[in-house]
């Protein structure tokens, strides 16, 4: 079991996301960045769509109750309780972590060998903030919340570490976010598409898990940027009718009735939600097939990522001996 | 039926189906019709390659596995079934549900304006609202809320000026040329017309949350404040569905 401390200005418990309820009006939520998710729980030896502990901007403090607890850290923190981010960790009975801020980029996700104790409702674990739905009660986590781990395994895992600029694709952070055009691309000039791939837009502070507003260039319509409602994807690129586009994600409402000029590409929406408020965004086009073979090849490259993690043989010991002894963090409860 | 139809990627998981142009903002019972359609053909088929539906007033999203079927071959799939469907009649099956509605002063907060604004008495607003027959068009704004087609013509109207900050729960609204009902308590802009005392959306039944669906056919039906009140306090002996019909699209 787990008990939060601190939980962060917004950290909830989130997985894949509640699929096949959307008629209804019930969205998928879930992770924001589904890639740094399924590497978490790679470090923990854990399946990809395991639910997981997202954080933004600080990550939550909280401390291992009754049994050691199997966990890792993926996000650039740097723990006051001198724990390392970016590989399994064990915390001992009456042992708290202390994630603290993440530097240079918007989310983090805390993964655990065991999983969570949390209800399933309509086949996820995900929450649903805005509609007070899934996780727990609906909410983020909150001081003094206690999560059960289910004891699966018998613990004494491997430790495995990921580096981080391949985790958080440091390298592309620059290259242009992918945008396949439509579904009502035609109801903008011409110009709007070529505007939109060309010039730079810039996050807003108004970013948050139901979209990220940006700022540029205005993408003028033809005759209205209204529409009969139609269905909303993770990643479509709405203009309201001031010509400022609004990546809709995770907690985006089932429908709107606003055009939509495009669409992210899947495996691009982890750069793009990774930026904080303030970063520049550069778009660029490619057609369908090509985003279909991007998400292909991106899909197999993590697989491979996840599935070969390195191993930092007899480390867990001596480095968890080392950060207690510098820190002294280890108390009883 | 015959509708033109115009096929788009929503990004690489993604495929939106549009009946007639998505700017067109007039409700279109035929186009609804063929959404419907094919949504309910989608989801008996249940293929393998389907992740989620969103039908709503003339489109269908299709989330679908792209490793296992592209987005090519997704369109022709789409296409196959839509030719399938070409000689189909404009008539629906669909549940028909008969929902009770309270029209007293207290729920009923904009019935006398409207009833000015369209130069009728209250009790004709009320009985061209319980005349009309509905359909549930989309559901969509908040889990369980329906979008109905099917409102008298001579009840449009434009949405509120400036919207209420609290719709309490199980409002029945009017706006543009339609109906909606809230689930639950939250801000709106539509016409409160009444209440109904049912429970639109239950968290806690896993196996059917929404009372509604997609194409179901819905009547109002007026009820006493005391029959309202007993059913706030206990539905479950309420039976909201008539019959299994075949309904027109309206």
């Amino acid at each position: 079991m787990i008990e939060i401390i601190e939980p962060g200005p917004l950290t909830s418990v989130q997985d894949r996301g509640r699929w096949g309820h959307q008629a209804q009006g019930i969205g998928p939520s879930g992770v924001m960045d589904a890639r740094l998710a399924q590497i978490a729980n790679a470090l923990v030896s854990a399946p990809g769509d395991q639910a997981v502990i997202e954080f933004w901007g600080m990550g939550p403090s909280l401390e291992a109750t009754e049994r050691p607890v199997t966990l890792a850290i993926a996000g650039n923190a740097q723990p006051s309780s001198g724990h390392p981010a970016w590989q399994t960790l064990t915390l001992h009975p009456g042992e708290r972590l202390s994630i603290g801020p993440l530097r240079g980029h918007a989310v983090g996700y805390l993964a655990f060998a065991n999983p969570l104790q949390v209800p399933t409702w309509l086949g996820s674990q995900a929450t649903h903030i805005r509609a007070g739905l899934g996780g727990i009660d609906g909410r983020c986590l909150r001081p003094g919340d206690r999560i059960g781990l289910q004891q699966t395994s018998s613990g004494a895992l491997l430790t495995r570490y990921v580096d981080p600029e391949r985790a958080l694709q440091s390298q592309s952070a620059s290259q242009p976010i992918r945008l396949v055009a439509g579904p009502q691309d035609q109801d903008f000039e011409a110009a709007a598409l070529q505007v939109l791939a060309s010039q730079p837009y810039r996050l807003t502070s108004l970013c948050d898990r139901m979209g990220y507003r940006l700022e540029g260039p205005a993408l003028k319509h033809k005759v209205s940027a209204d529409i009969a409602s139609d269905g909303i994807a993770m990643g479509s690129v709405q203009v309201p009718a001031n010509g400022q586009p609004i990546v809709l994600l995770a907690e985006r409402q089932t429908t709107g009735g606003y055009t939509k000029i495009a669409t992210v590409v899947s495996c691009d929406l982890p750069r793009l939600v990774q930026k904080v408020p303030g970063s520049e965004v550069r778009f660029s086009w490619v057609s369908v097939e090509e985003a279909q073979a991007a998400a292909l090849a991106d899909a197999q490259a993590l697989e491979q990522l996840c599935a070969q993690l390195p191993l930092r043989m007899d480390m867990t010991t001596a480095s968890l001996l080392a950060a207690n002894l510098i820190s002294g963090v280890v108390s009883g409860e | 039926m015959n509708t033109l139809y115009h096929i788009s990627p929503v990004g690489d998981q993604a495929l939106l189906l549009t009946f007639g142009h998505a700017s067109d903002m007039a409700l279109d019972a035929k186009a609804n019709a063929r959404v419907m359609a094919l949504y309910q053909a989608l989801q008996d088929q249940a293929p393998s390659w389907l992740i989620d539906l969103v039908p709503s007033l003339r489109a269908l999203l299709v989330y679908y596995d792209a490793q296992a079927l592209s987005y090519q071959g997704l369109s022709a799939e789409i296409e196959a079934q839509l030719a399938e469907q070409i000689n189909m009649s404009d008539s629906q099956e669909g549940r028909q549900l008969c929902l009770p509605v309270c029209y007293d002063e207290e729920f009923a907060l904009d019935l006398a304006s409207v009833a000015q604004a369209k130069g009728q008495s209250e009790q004709a607003v009320l009985d061209m609202h319980q005349a009309s027959h509905f359909k549930v068009y989309m559901l969509g704004f908040m889990p369980g809320a329906p979008y109905l087609g099917g409102l008298d013509p001579a009840l449009s109207l434009p949405r509120r000026s400036t919207p209420r900050a609290v719709v309490p729960a199980g409002s029945v609204a009017i706006a543009s040329t339609m109906g909606v009902i809230y689930p639950k308590q939250s801000p709106g802009g539509w016409h409160v017309l009444g209440r109904c005392p049912l429970t639109f959306f239950d968290p806690s039944n896993q196996e059917a949350p929404c009372l509604l669906a997609p194409g179901d056919f819905i009547r109002f039906q007026a009820i006493s404040r005391a029959d309202y009140d007993a059913l706030l306090a206990d539905s479950s002996g309420y039976k909201v569905e008539v019959q299994q019909a075949v309904g027109e699209a309206v």
